[in-house]
Parts: structure tokens; C-alpha cells; sequence
């Protein structure tokens, strides 16, 4: 009985112990990029590829004009708080103008995935879908500072 | 050479040889007898066989079950590993890339 139990503890320690070290030695490898990931992941080819930069060239400057919209609107926002006029109509109207540009956004974000993962072969595409959504939706309803 | 040589035959005859006993030869014979009677069926009873490797080297040998179990334990670990080390990866690189897609994420600061 002693003896099955010690080999029981010895099983579990040995499983332990080669989890254990691949977790480690895998964690403490080079990490991929981006595109060397999403190739691997979602089983592109070249052709894929090669899509996949365009939509990603041509989806730059309109993610780059959101980032610049927003930043103005918080810093605007930001400094109208500061200045003690958070009750404002100016305020209101910069919050509103926020709200609209997270929208838009939000829209052109999704607009972007969908064309991505309509490059890709359908089942992978979805399973694309089903990772990044969650993630853009999660953040969709944060305050202009980060505030929820 | 054919003709006998009595003085010869008398010196052979009276040669005292003793050969010297193999170093620890009672204690592998031992020792493979105790592996085969404790387990006949281990792993290390049947490398000994095919290889012909002294079993001496095997006296701490395992049954050919803990053998087994030890092999799947672990395969198990490194096969956990691999798929928890992969999941990680993937929600960081997922993370990442959503950062560098979405603008209200590169703007925004969550709180924690």
C-alpha cells in the first residue's frame, strides 16, 4: 500500500515536473510578431498573406485618424474637468462628440476584422471572429479616461 | 613432437592451476536472477536480454507498468505544458494585435 501511494506521488511529481519545465522553457522563448503569429494561428498561405497587409495598409490611416480624434477629445475633456466645468454644455457636447467618434470607431474597427477574417478560409475566419471580438467589445464601454 | 616426454607429462601433470575467480561474478549472477524472479516482464529485464547488458546495472530497475506509467506521466506533463504554454501565447499575441488595431484601446487606459 506504502509503496503504491509513494509511486502515485512519484507519477504526479514527474507530470509536475515535465509541465513545469516545458511551461518554462516555452515561456522563455523569443516571441513571435504579429504576422508570423497570424499566419501560424490561423493557417494562411501567401496569397492570404499578402491580403492581409493590404487591408492592414489601407486600415492604418483611418485607425491613426481615430486614435488623433479621440486623444482631442480627451484632452479636451480632460481640461475642461480640470477647469472645473464638467457640468457645462460645453463639456456635454465634447462627450457627445467622443461618444460619436468611439462609434465610429468601434464600426470601422469591426469593419476591418470582418475583412480579415474574410480572407481567411471560413472555419478559420469565425474562429478568428471569436477571438477578437470579445476582446474590442470588452473595451467598449470605457469612459473617455478609461473610466467605466 | 609425436614422441612422448615423460619428464613433461610428470611437471604438467603436477602444475597446481587455479583459475581466479571473475570479480563479482556470484553477485550478477544474483543479481540477474533477483531482476528476472522480481520481475520478469520489466523493461529493464528485456533491454538486458536483447542487449546483452550486465544486469547488475538494472538492480533499481522498474516494472514494466511503473515503466509505462512514468513514460505517460511524462508525456502528460510535457503535452500540458505545451497546450497551456500555447494558450498563453495565443491570448497574449490576440491581445496584443487587438491593441494595434483598435483605437479606442490605444487611447484609453483601463482601470484595473
Amino acid at each position: 500500500m506504502r509503496r503504491t501511494v509513494a509511486f502515485l506521488v512519484l507519477i504526479v511529481a514527474v507530470a509536475t515536473g515535465a509541465y513545469g519545465l516545458t511551461y518554462y522553457y516555452g515561456s522563455s522563448r523569443q516571441p513571435e510578431d504579429q504576422w508570423t503569429w497570424l499566419r501560424r494561428e490561423f493557417d494562411l498561405n501567401d496569397a492570404q498573406l499578402a491580403r492581409l497587409h493590404a487591408l492592414q495598409a489601407a486600415y492604418q490611416p483611418v485607425c491613426a485618424g481615430h486614435c488623433r480624434r479621440i486623444m482631442a477629445a480627451q484632452e479636451h475633456l480632460a481640461d475642461l474637468a480640470g477647469a472645473g466645468r464638467k457640468n457645462t454644455p460645453e463639456y456635454l457636447a465634447t462627450l457627445g462628440e467622443w461618444e460619436a467618434i468611439k462609434r465610429e470607431c468601434n464600426a470601422a474597427t469591426f469593419k476591418h476584422i470582418e475583412a480579415v477574417a474574410a480572407v481567411m478560409a471560413p472555419a478559420e475566419g469565425r474562429r478568428y471572429l471569436d477571438m477578437m471580438v470579445p476582446r474590442i467589445v470588452s473595451r467598449d464601454h470605457l469612459g473617455p479616461m478609461g473610466m467605466r | 613432437m609425436t614422441d612422448r616426454d615423460p619428464e613433461l607429462s610428470r611437471v604438467l601433470q603436477g602444475w597446481p592451476h587455479e583459475p581466479a575467480p571473475a570479480p563479482r561474478f556470484n553477485a550478477e549472477v544474483w543479481a540477474r536472477i533477483e531482476t528476472a524472479r522480481a520481475a520478469p516482464w520489466s523493461a529493464a529485464a528485456i533491454i538486458a536480454r536483447a542487449f546483452g547488458i550486465p544486469a547488475q546495472h538494472f538492480r533499481w530497475a522498474l516494472p514494466l507498468g511503473a515503466s509505462i506509467a512514468l513514460a505517460l506521466a511524462v508525456t502528460a506533463g510535457v503535452g500540458a505544458g505545451l497546450v497551456h504554454i500555447n494558450h498563453v501565447r495565443n491570448e497574449r499575441m490576440a491581445a496584443a494585435y487587438v491593441r494595434g488595431i483598435d483605437p479606442l484601446q490605444m487611447t484609453t487606459t483601463p482601470q484595473p
